[in-house]
């Protein structure tokens, strides 16, 4: 499996939590391990998605300031 | 005397040694509050646009986002660095923590009902994905215990 897969087996997952599908039923899911190098591929994307979090949020709050202080 | 068992069914995985599974887990939530982060984001800025956020409202959700984002980065570090038998990072519990602390002093605030809605469901995803890290964890450890919780019947 490919960190690009491992991520959309994430998603998958998610989605299906967020459609109330019970946790025991994910947690059976779950046992579908990945590597040590497959998490931490996935970890290292993770990393650069916070940055990229970061930066979008420091960029708004700049431009709501603008608005609320006129 | 049930709420103290399940007090320590939670708390036990925490602090104990964890085994193999926790580190795919953890990367598993981690990678949620990232995706609940990003929606949050988006859903601020499509309210916001829709009237039903004001600019000084969407300002104070972004504000809270922030030690969110920063426990994120952190936690992400540790997890990066984390090996079977150590006990869960600590910045993992912190960032739990804040998207809770961001739901009840930020979210649940909103007056606007369809803001507030689409916001709660954003974090309540992530708070689902640890809720998953937490009972797997318990699963490795006390594996007779498990089944209990998780099906309710004792």
């Amino acid at each position: 499996m490919t960190a690009e897969e491992a991520l959309k087996w994430v998603s998958v997952v998610n989605s299906l939590a967020s459609l109330g599908v019970p946790i025991a039923k994910l947690i059976v899911a779950l046992k579908t391990m990945l590597t040590d190098e497959q998490v931490q591929e996935v970890l290292l994307k993770v990393r650069l998605g916070w940055v990229a979090a970061q930066q979008e949020n420091d960029t708004r709050i700049a431009e709501l300031e603008a608005i609320v202080m006129g | 005397m049930k709420r103290r068992l399940i007090l320590l069914l939670i708390l036990v995985p925490l602090v104990a040694d964890c085994g193999p599974k926790t580190k795919p887990i953890l990367a598993k939530f981690d990678a949620t509050a990232l995706t609940a982060v990003q929606e949050i984001a988006r859903i601020e800025r499509e309210q916001t646009t829709a009237g039903n956020l004001m600019p000084a409202q969407a300002l104070t959700v972004r504000y809270a986002l922030k030690p969110v984002i920063a426990f994120g980065q952190s936690a992400t570090d540790a997890l990066i660095a984390w090996q079977p038998g150590q006990p869960v990072p600590p910045e993992m519990l912190k960032l739990a923590a804040e998207l809770g602390t961001f739901l009840e002093t930020v979210v649940l605030k909103i007056p606007n009902e369809k803001a507030r809605l689409a916001l709660v469901i954003a974090v309540a995803v992530a708070q689902q994905a640890w809720q998953v890290a937490i009972i797997t964890m318990q699963s490795e450890q006390q594996p007779e215990l498990t089944p209990a919780l998780v099906g309710g019947a004792a």
